[in-house]
């Protein structure tokens, strides 16, 4: 299983400033995911040139103030609360650690993920018990963020499903018809914006808000992430557009569902 | 799954949509409310299939809605995964979509008695009653239970089936099956057509 | 299924869809994939981008498979066996087969019997009173055990006798016949000569344009034998790759939807056998070399009685030979046309046809029509109305003559239902119930189960003849009118009646009633642990999932035999173990754990090569691939013959122009003669699908009604002009047995050939449509035209050549 780095910032950069400009109800998230963008790849830069020893520990001191600074992007109180946050959250990410709080986790992301994308990640996350492969990031054994499918370049072809890493943001390929949280390959549901009509193969995005983006559920854990369709929309970046899924999430929480793992907005 | 329940901390996305409108890290989520109320968003069922048509073996992955007490079928498409197809479909596997959903079904059992020139719409209780009489008249009628050598040959040969080639295949066994307990030996299906 | 059966041991397709990348020269014979098969045929692409595969394409029409070929050799419909005879011939008259596989695995060594002749066109052991063959009549000379004799150099090896059999096979020979030119023959003989080699694999790959002959088994066997030879078999990228029409032919041809056999490829019982004995005896191989497995031979008796006992329950007892009285015994032939030929005798009172509409399939849909009319019962199990639910309305019909009964039962679609369908590389794939039952349809196993309970219900309550076999049949279902397909599913997997656990192989099968398997093919599919067939790990894992890199796959979806993939795979090995081509291995013996690694080996998994080890091929009496077979109706070696209607006298010997051992159903039954001749009817036709459609079932769907929506001939340019005929013009094409008045589409796809110095035209007939479907008034069945005759050993209709004449409206 090979894992892929998508660490393409510019592209990113931009697919999120079309999506801040096309889904105002984003607009915060999206403004504050544009100033992390300018954090991870300088930071992603220098942890290649530098390789750390301790990640946590650089990442603490190189890269959490250069977050903290960005979040004055984001709402009010969270730049004043992740000023608060220590190196001590960052190994806890690292090594898969459940009891971060809300702001203790988002300020380790993203902290973290610019210079996981350049480093060893499987080293930096080696006192993550999690095993590696399968449903969980075959690098680091963080837990899937999102699920995506690669654009085949034809209507009737489907491209192949992945799963990205919500910590290191390495993708890897995950059968099409299995829950990404518990394995189950039956009784899965996806959750999209109704269109009219029967399809045949993978069908364009016409010019729908979502049309792109689906919600697969799963019954037998009732959970669920976000799938985002490169087939239907070759210019998504999965990450950014992930972002503006949050109308789907909440209808997905409605029917009781509860997200695999929620993204760096902690949405 | 283990893994994912001992990690149960990574669930607290909806929880953490708190019912102020505003996220835990302080996000507004008014407008994403406003979105999510106006966008008609709906559920579909993902099944696995297989194509209908040659013995290539293309595999499906089916999208349907249920309303009420019908089933629709919104999308089919080629299974990412199959060593065979690879995600693959060609125009007519494509198009069995239209096969699968057609308005020119047979909408009931029919029956056209000798000599009539048309059909008439029955009920199946009519139709099996009246086919298995005649399947054991027939059979009572042509069954050889010793040929003119004094062989047992136990056959029945006044009736032939054949069919079979989109049965599943329990189907066509259990057909097989059946038709020899009647004595069949006529027994057929498309491999030599 | 007969002719790779009588070659192999096995009537299947040898290799899979993937596997066939791996060729470096790929036949593809009367079949047109990227058409008719276009995902399967990503797979011949792969190899021609990936590894610079050569393709060759033989086939009378230049089709979009011809398009993408190396070469096109336009062949006149139905003479397969002189191009592969030719091939034959030039790969032994130039020493380009693999002598050492040749030795290893073919009879090539074997000594056949001082009675074996062929003579102008006839070999020995035909009986002129019946009209047929006895097959018994082609032997070895065998030792007081029954061991045959090897010796490879002797006059009457299988390899020498071959060599005498092609050497008439010249390339001249082959152009005359087939109209190949023969310089054009000459170069592709040169390429399949590269692959005897160990380092080279031909793959042929062929679908039912050979088959469709009255010596369509033949067509197959030549191709097999030229495998044997290239040392092809068994091996990934080579092998014999029949590419199946329909989604589970293969699946229901397994479970033995087929008038000759039971579950499993058991023969079906013969009149005269009174016994398990006498059945064994009569349908086993018998093992013919000290060291051959004999694998199916020896277990046959294992294989029946779990069948009976799956079948009859407790009713099989080892006291009354496991209820096989119970099984009918057919006195003849009864196949596809052999239905018809009885009800036109007035034999025949009832016909069931599930999916399968009898007036559109013929052959000759005039004479289907007329022997519909004989019955005094027909009932069409199906999604949609179908020519033979119309039957009695069809042009021409008046429906007040028709006595017959018609039941329309409106029967469901494959995604309104579960259970598994079995692709042309034996893959069995479960699939899902996507739909409910649309209305008031149901699904035909329920539609049967229920009939048969309720017939039984009549014994029952009224008595009648012989209620046995009805009375007794186990339906052990939950719901035994509505049976679940996983139950089924379980019923044909099989289990021990004593712990009441399902077997993993079919190598626990007892032969005294202490297991049960509705088909041993499938024993193992279904084990304790759950169905393979529902299997997933695919292509989003290859380093996990194909551990050889080979594509086997082995846990997605599960084949038969045991998740085999490649069968015959111990060929793809030399006599020591090692493979023959290292890049390319099948299976391979580990000196280390003293086992064979890859695929499933098809050969005992711990014995180790060396001088006594079995002989490679598990599932015949040799050990050996066939070469040599008295497995098949009209003779040990395929010979060319013409087909029953031919312009021409078959230049071999014009005196036995059509094969000996063909059946005339006509003319057996006294009924006139429907056989057209080259002076009425001066042109070949041959009919064929389009990609658009899928034979009948299309004419219901509007995209596909769209995009092909009108009945058409394909007439040769050079033909058009002499006739005046022009593109869209309306023609009139007749067969002796009916016509056809439809547009020309006027092309360059279809010839003309020279055959025996006079030149031939061929016209293309595409088969899809008929008076019912969207287009109603397209209502000419292309099978009016065809023939009522098969071929000598499988009955399977001449559907790919026969005459016709041509003329413009």
């Amino acid at each position: 299983m090979t894992a892929v780095h998508p660490a393409d910032w510019a592209t990113a950069r931009r697919r999120a400033e079309t999506l801040r400009t096309r889904h105002p109800h984003a607009a915060d998230v999206l403004t504050l995911y544009l100033a992390l963008l300018d954090v991870w790849e300088e930071s992603a830069a220098a942890a290649r040139d530098t390789r750390p020893d301790s990640l946590a520990a650089w990442s603490a001191r190189h890269v959490l103030p250069r977050v903290v600074a960005a979040t004055a992007y984001g709402p009010e109180p969270l730049a004043a609360r992740a000023a608060g946050v220590g190196e001590p959250a960052l190994r806890a990410w690292l090594a898969g650690d459940e009891t971060l709080g809300p702001v203790e986790r988002y300020v380790a992301r993203a902290a973290t993920r610019g210079p996981l994308t350049a480093v060893d990640a499987g080293a930096a996350c080696a006192a993550d018990p999690a095993p590696r492969g399968g449903r969980r990031c075959p690098d680091c054994g963080g837990p899937p963020q999102l699920s995506y499918r690669t654009d085949a370049g034809d209507r009737l072809v489907s491209g192949r499903r992945m799963l990205q890493c919500a910590r290191c943001a390495a993708s890897w390929a995950c059968a099409a018809h299995t829950c990404a949280g518990c394995g189950e390959t039956s009784r899965r549901t996806v959750y999209a914006e109704h269109r009219e009509g029967t399809a045949v193969g993978r069908r364009d995005a016409d010019g729908s808000e979502f049309g792109h983006l689906r919600v697969e559920a799963c019954t037998g854990c009732s959970r669920y992430l976000v799938d985002v369709d490169l087939g239907r929309d070759p210019r998504a970046v999965p990450e950014a557009d992930e972002l503006t899924a949050l109308p789907l999430g909440l209808y997905a929480g409605e029917q009781g569902f509860t997200k695999l793992t929620p993204n760096v907005m902690g949405l | 799954m283990e893994d994912t329940t001992r990690r149960e901390f990574m669930g607290i996305g909806a929880a953490a949509t708190g019912a102020l409108g505003v996220s835990a890290l302080g996000f507004d989520l008014g407008p994403a409310h406003t979105v999510r109320q106006r966008l008609r968003i709906e559920g579909a069922t993902v099944s696995r299939s297989v194509c209908p048509y040659c013995a290539v073996g293309c595999s499906l992955l089916a999208y349907t809605r249920r309303t009420g007490r019908k089933t629709e079928l919104l999308q089919i498409e080629g299974d990412p995964d199959s060593p065979v197809n690879e995600g693959t479909l060609c125009p007519k596997g494509a198009s069995s979509l239209e096969l699968a959903v057609s308005r020119r079904r047979v909408p009931s059992p029919l029956y056209r008695a000798p000599g009539a020139t048309e059909f008439k719409r029955v009920s199946w209780e009519f139709t099996l009653d009246k086919l298995a009489r005649n399947i054991k008249a027939s059979r009572d009628r042509t069954l050889v239970t010793k040929d003119a050598d004094g062989n047992t040959v136990n056959r029945c040969e006044g009736i032939a089936f054949a069919g079979g080639a989109a049965f599943s295949s329990e189907e066509g066994y259990l057909a097989t099956k059946v038709m020899r307990g009647l004595g069949v030996v006529h027994l057929e299906q498309q491999a030599r057509v | 299924m007969v002719s790779l059966a009588a070659t192999f041991g096995r009537g299947a397709m040898t290799n899979h869809w993937r596997d066939i990348r791996h060729a470096d020269v790929i036949l593809v014979n009367g079949a047109n994939p990227a058409e008719a098969h276009p995902v399967g045929f990503r797979w011949l692409m792969r190899a021609k981008t990936d590894r610079g595969a050569k393709i060759i394409h033989a086939d009378p029409r230049f089709t979009r498979t011809s398009a993408v070929a190396d070469t096109h050799l336009r062949i006149r419909t139905g003479s397969d066996v002189a191009y592969f005879g030719g091939l034959i011939n030039y790969v032994l008259g130039n020493d380009l087969h693999h002598r050492e596989y040749v030795e290893f695995a073919t009879n090539a060594g074997l000594v056949v019997k001082d009675s074996y002749s062929f003579d102008e066109g006839l070999f020995n052991g035909f009986d002129e009173a019946t009209g047929a063959y006895d097959p018994t009549a082609w032997a070895y000379e065998t030792d007081a055990d029954g061991n045959a004799r090897v010796d490879i150099d002797h006059p009457r090896s299988v390899l020498n006798l071959l060599r005498a059999h092609y050497s008439r096979y010249t390339p001249e020979m082959v152009e005359r016949i087939t109209g190949i030119p023969r310089e054009q023959f000459l170069e592709v003989a040169r390429l399949v000569g590269t692959t005897g080699r160990p380092d080279k694999v031909m793959t042929i790959v062929y679908a039912v344009g050979l088959t469709h002959h009255t010596t369509g088994v033949q067509l197959i066997r030549s191709g097999a034998i030229l495998q044997l030879l290239l040392g092809n078999m068994g091996r990934p990228g080579g092998g014999m790759n029949a590419e199946r029409g329909h989604a589970n032919i293969q699946g229901n041809t397994d479970h033995a939807i087929s008038w000759d056999i039971l579950p499993g490829y058991l023969k079906v019982p013969a009149p005269g056998q009174r016994n398990l004995d006498d059945y064994v005896a009569q349908s086993a191989s018998k093992k013919l070399r000290p060291n051959a497995v004999n694998f199916f031979g020896e277990n046959y008796r294992r294989f029946m009685v779990s069948l009976l006992k799956t079948w009859y329950g407790d009713t099989a007892t080892a006291d009354n030979e496991f209820a096989f009285d119970l099984l009918p015994k057919p006195a003849a032939n009864s196949s596809w046309i052999s239905i018809f030929d009885q009800a036109l005798r007035g034999r025949m009172e009832g016909l069931i046809l599930s999916g399968m509409t009898a007036t559109s399939i013929g052959p000759d849909s005039n004479q289907v029509l007329q022997a519909l009319s004989k019955l005094k019962w027909l009932c069409v199990m199906d999604p949609f109305r179908t020519t033979s639910s119309e039957f009695w309305n069809a042009p021409g019909m008046n429906p007040a003559d028709v006595r017959t009964e018609v039941f329309m039962l409106p029967a469901t679609h494959w995604i309104e239902k579960d259970g598994s369908f079995t692709n042309s590389g034996r893959w069995a794939q479960w699939k899902e119930q996507v739909l409910p039952p649309e209305g008031e349809s149901r699904h035909d196993h329920w539609i049967l189960a229920d009939l048969f309970l309720r017939v039984r219900a009549l014994y029952e309550a009224q008595g009648g003849r012989f209620p046995d076999p009805v009375r007794r049949l186990t339906m052990d279902y939950r719901d035994p009118r509505r049976p679940e397909l996983d139950e089924i599913a379980r019923e044909i997997n099989g289990r021990d009646l004593g712990t009441g656990e399902r077997l993993t192989t079919f190598a626990d099968l007892a032969d005294d009633g202490t297991t049960t398997a509705g088909d041993w093919i499938y024993t193992g599919h279904y084990p304790p642990e759950g169905n393979l067939t529902k299997r997933r790990d695919g292509v989003q894992d290859p380093e996990k999932n194909d551990p050889t890199g080979m594509g086997f796959y082995p846990n997605w979806a599960w084949s038969w035999p045991v998740n085999r993939r490649v069968l015959y795979n111990r060929a793809s090995a030399d006599p020591s173990g090692r493979p023959w081509d290292p890049d390319r291995p099948g299976i391979v013996w580990d000196p280390a754990t003293r086992t064979w690694t890859g695929d499933v080996p098809d050969y005992p998994p711990t014995a180790a090569p060396g001088p006594d080890a079995p002989l490679p091929f598990i599932m015949t009496g040799e050990g050996t691939g066939r070469i040599f077979s008295n497995g098949v109706a009209d003779g040990p070696f395929p010979e060319h013959y013409e087909p029953v209607e031919s312009p021409v006298d078959n230049p071999l010997h014009p005196g036995q122009s059509t094969t000996p051992a063909v059946y005339r159903y006509d003319e057996r039954a006294g009924r006139p003669n429907r056989f057209g001749t080259v002076a009425d009817y001066p042109y070949i036709a041959t009919s064929y699908r389009l990609t658009e459609h899928e034979h009948y079932v299309t004419q219901n769907v509007e995209q596909l009604v769209r995009l092909q929506p009108e009945a058409f001939v394909e007439v040769p340019a050079e033909l058009a002009r002499e006739k005046g005929i022009e593109t869209g013009d309306r023609v009139r094409v007749s067969s002796k047995r009916g016509k056809l008045e439809v547009r020309a589409v006027v092309t360059g796809r279809l010839g003309p050939l020279m055959i025996d110095g006079r030149k031939v035209y061929q016209i293309g007939i595409p088969i899809h449509w008929g008076f019912v479907g969207i287009n109603t008034g397209q209502h000419w069945l292309a099978n009016a035209l065809t023939p009522f005759v098969g071929d000598a050993s499988s009955r399977t209709p001449e559907f790919k050549a026969f005459l016709v004449n041509l003329e413009k409206m």
